[in-house]
């Protein structure tokens, strides 16, 4: 009974009107640059952190709270209809989301998404009522060498988010590892690929290079064919799901949200990988694998509860132990110091109403998104009639101050620039991005972790198949492998007999 | 004539002002940069220092974030500033070790005139399930029996930096586990996954009050106030691995001595009062008042003692 006492305290603070409305203006502004591409929650949480001093704290974590996973919630938005990702976590979002807007089924992606994350949420912040503390010694079971196998678990898996070619995405993969290993290299201190800037050191941010070869690029793309963009804007037939798509986005959303929820709680991981890992798991599922990449309504439903999962459990490290799983994270850990609150594993006993009064905001804020979200996707789907000439500087500039805020820096800006020619090449070249992008999130991680599994094991390789967690994922590596083969070659070797 | 003599009397008190100007200081609003993202440490600490300065001199102090590099790129923008006073620069004492681990693209010696320190805090050493000791002695025994992994939060950070002069003093071998930032680094050794970390104050108390932690001692000369019972490195005869963790403030070189004067006695005013005791006593911390003079005989001699250890313990970026 000693949750329904929590839940009393939580209720009772979250439920004060003051809080009510921080959750409100919280969810709202996050929802806003969820939309808007460029601007993230860190970015944001970073500008207002300092205007949240005058507040009381539970006010204030309660709103910077409902920004971040606000954000996780309307990055979806742009990735559906304008083919390009809100937020770094919709990034996978775009593959199909987009696919089904130019099918006329944009309300019924719009509405996924929405129903997914709400979902999500719902059993996110259930995991961080009920299980926060077992959660977390799970967690850390996570070493170097489990990490490890993690990621390679991922990489693995990053094949598949490309619909066309084997080869390319495979090229784009290694690109996207490459880039990740710019800046100062963890384990020795060595500046690689810096070039004699120092605004390279800490390596390229997701948001410059989602930005660069998502945004720009998708706008000197659209700029070249001026007409194709009328056409599925007038065959919007329906706002609404139909039957058929709940009864396939709804196995999807259950397991989206399970896979966000436990990627959620590993500290580093992040949402982006969260949705990364949902959607290779929903095309390797599938018994239309085909249909991916061109309108699967799961690899929407899928990534989007996910990163939405994903964003409420990542709370769980940052408010049981005070060890932040993200930049944002720590953001949020400043601003309880800031509060005078001292973050760490009593903030539970020594701050009840602020550790259960924010759960209670957060199920209250994923509420509140999915009711101010439902009703606006009419408004949403008609974004898609805004003329070019209007929506594109709009958007451009919205990218330019989401790049500047990262680290208020113009050199970002250039770099952006150049990843959007870049991006354009690839279009082009019909290279997908999106397998480059997990690299890029994966390969500095991967390597990380392995160079140190290493030192902790004075240089055994053994380490890796030792663990049990680590071999398992390991196995799981290599179970996907063959079986992302053996299709191929029993193909192959079918028509090596017809050839016969 | 006598139109000529106000005139006169108006040249004068023109070159008056002038004069005075120096003293004056601030007419105008000022700008603190924060070489790191809002939140950490020293945008706390500056914050604070920018919102009571402000209130000391009836102009505003603005806090400006330039993350990246390090600290590398806020200092550099303020070593570039004009050196009248409205550019300041918070920095740790990391900024006396950037420079013994890697080519900056600014003199850390030569291109800034130090302010005076702010307060200083202790690192203290804790451990976690992987090295299951309860107390100084212990710690020691098991140092000598094997090699320990000890974490960082990066090459050449102060965790670093302070556990070897620590191995050194005691003549221990340790290996460094390389991590970015200190949250991953005190997962892992609560987790069970590395032996040891030389953690700053405000990561390690709420983890060692919860049981989750042990702390071993505090690398202070004197004991901190949150950790009464944890020894120092001078009671343990360790008095060359005494390192401190100190926020203090910075000036473009070629500041004019007045106004660096003026900074540091109206920051000794916010350093000495009871109010910032308490603020920095929360995390451990004590307030660290100087002359500017004291202060910059601090950066000089830490920036030489770095360079040194960086050298022995071969901390480089090769």
């Amino acid at each position: 009974m000693e949750f329904l006492d929590h839940l009393a305290i939580g209720l009772e603070t979250a439920l004060s009107l003051h809080n009510l409305l921080y959750a409100f203006a919280g969810c709202l502004l996050g929802t806003l640059i969820g939309v808007l591409p460029g601007l993230g929650p860190l970015a944001t949480i970073a500008m207002l952190l300092p205007f949240t001093y005058g507040l009381p704290p539970v006010g204030a974590l309660i709103m910077l709270a409902g920004i971040y996973y606000g954000a996780a919630y309307g990055g979806s938005t742009t990735a559906i209809l304008v083919n390009l990702p809100g937020e770094t976590s919709s990034v996978v979002t775009v593959i199909d989301g987009h696919q089904m807007a130019r099918k006329g089924k944009a309300g019924a992606a719009l509405a996924a998404a929405a129903i997914g994350s709400f979902f999500a949420g719902c059993v996110g912040v259930l995991m961080l009522a009920l299980f926060a503390a077992p959660l977390t010694r799970f967690a850390f079971k996570f070493g170097p060498a489990e990490y490890f196998s993690l990621m390679a678990v991922g990489l693995v898996g990053a094949v598949s988010l490309a619909s066309g070619s084997v080869v390319k995405s495979i090229g784009m993969i290694v690109f996207g590892l490459l880039l990740g290993l710019v800046g100062i290299d963890v384990a020795s201190g060595v500046t690689r690929f810096t070039f004699g800037f120092p605004e390279l050191w800490e390596g390229i941010d997701f948001i410059v290079v989602a930005v660069g070869i998502f945004a720009f690029s998708e706008i000197v793309g659209s700029l070249e064919q001026r007409e194709h963009r009328k056409a599925y804007t007038s065959e919007i037939t329906t706002l609404w799901p139909t039957r058929e798509d709940i009864r396939r986005m709804t196995p999807a959303i259950l397991r989206g949200s399970s896979i966000g929820a436990f990627v959620g709680i590993l500290p580093g991981a992040g949402l982006s990988l969260a949705s990364f890992f949902a959607y290779s798991l929903e095309r390797k599922v599938s018994r239309r694998p085909d249909e991916f990449g061109h309108g699967a309504i799961e690899g929407v439903a899928g990534p989007e509860s996910a990163n939405n999962a994903a964003a409420q459990t990542a709370f769980i490290p940052t408010l049981t132990l005070g060890i932040p799983g993200s930049a944002t994270m720590a953001l949020m850990l400043g601003a309880m110091i800031i509060h005078n609150i001292q973050p760490g594993p009593q903030v539970m006993t020594s701050n009840p109403d602020l550790f259960w009064g924010l759960i209670v905001s957060m199920w209250i804020g994923n509420l509140m998104l999915v009711i101010l979200n439902l009703p606006l996707i009419g408004i949403w789907v008609q974004l898609l009639k805004v003329p070019y000439r209007v929506l594109y500087p709009a958007i451009l500039m919205f990218c330019c101050i989401g790049v500047y805020s990262v680290s208020y820096s113009t050199f970002d800006l250039f770099m952006a620039a150049g990843f959007g020619v870049l991006g354009y090449l690839f279009h082009k070249l019909a290279c997908e991005p999106a397998p480059l992008m997990l690299g890029f999130v994966l390969g500095p991680m991967l390597e990380e972790n392995f160079r140190r599994a290493l030192v902790l094991s004075d240089g055994d390789f053994s380490v890796f198949v030792t663990r049990p967690i680590s071999l398992v994922l390991l196995l799981i590596a290599v179970a996907l492998v063959v079986f992302s083969v053996l299709p191929s070659l029993k193909k192959q070797r079918a028509v090596v007999f017809t050839e016969e | 004539m006598r139109l000529l003599r106000i005139a006169a009397a108006l040249a004068f008190a023109g070159f008056a002002n002038l004069a005075v100007a120096a003293t004056d200081y601030p007419t105008k609003s000022v700008t603190l940069v924060v070489p790191f993202a809002p939140g950490g440490s020293n945008d706390i600490v500056g914050r604070y220092v920018a919102d009571r300065l402000s209130k000391i001199w009836g102009q505003p102090v603005v806090v400006e974030n330039m993350p990246g590099a390090g600290s590398a790129i806020g200092s550099a923008h303020v070593a570039k500033a004009k050196p009248d006073g409205y550019t300041l620069l918070i920095n740790s004492v990391t900024f006396t070790m950037n420079a013994a681990v890697q080519n900056l693209p600014f003199d850390p010696a030569n291109d800034f005139q130090p302010v005076g320190m702010i307060g200083k805090v202790p690192l203290v050493l804790v451990v976690g399930p992987a090295l299951p000791v309860k107390s100084y002695d212990e710690f020691m025994a098991e140092a000598k029996k094997r090699p320990l992994k000890y974490a960082t939060s990066g090459l050449g950070g102060v965790n670093q930096f302070g556990t070897e002069v620590l191995k050194k003093a005691a003549g221990l071998k340790m290996e460094p586990v390389h991590y970015k930032g200190g949250s991953p680094a005190m997962a892992d050794v609560i987790g069970g996954h590395v032996d040891l970390f030389f953690s700053s104050m405000t990561q390690a108390l709420p983890q060692i009050r919860a049981g989750l932690m042990t702390g071993i001692m505090v690398s202070s000369e004197e004991r901190s106030p949150a950790t009464p019972d944890l020894p120092t490195m001078v009671e343990k005869g360790l008095k060359d691995a005494v390192v401190n963790q100190w926020w203090g403030l910075f000036a473009p070189a070629g500041t004019p001595d007045e106004i660096v004067q003026k900074i540091n006695a109206d920051l000794n005013t916010i350093v000495n009062s009871d109010e910032t005791k308490e603020f920095l006593a929360k995390d451990g911390g004590t307030p660290a008042p100087t002359s500017v003079e004291q202060f910059a005989e601090t950066v000089k001699k830490e920036t030489a003692k770095w360079k040194e250890i960086a050298q022995e313990a071969n901390i480089k970026a090769e």
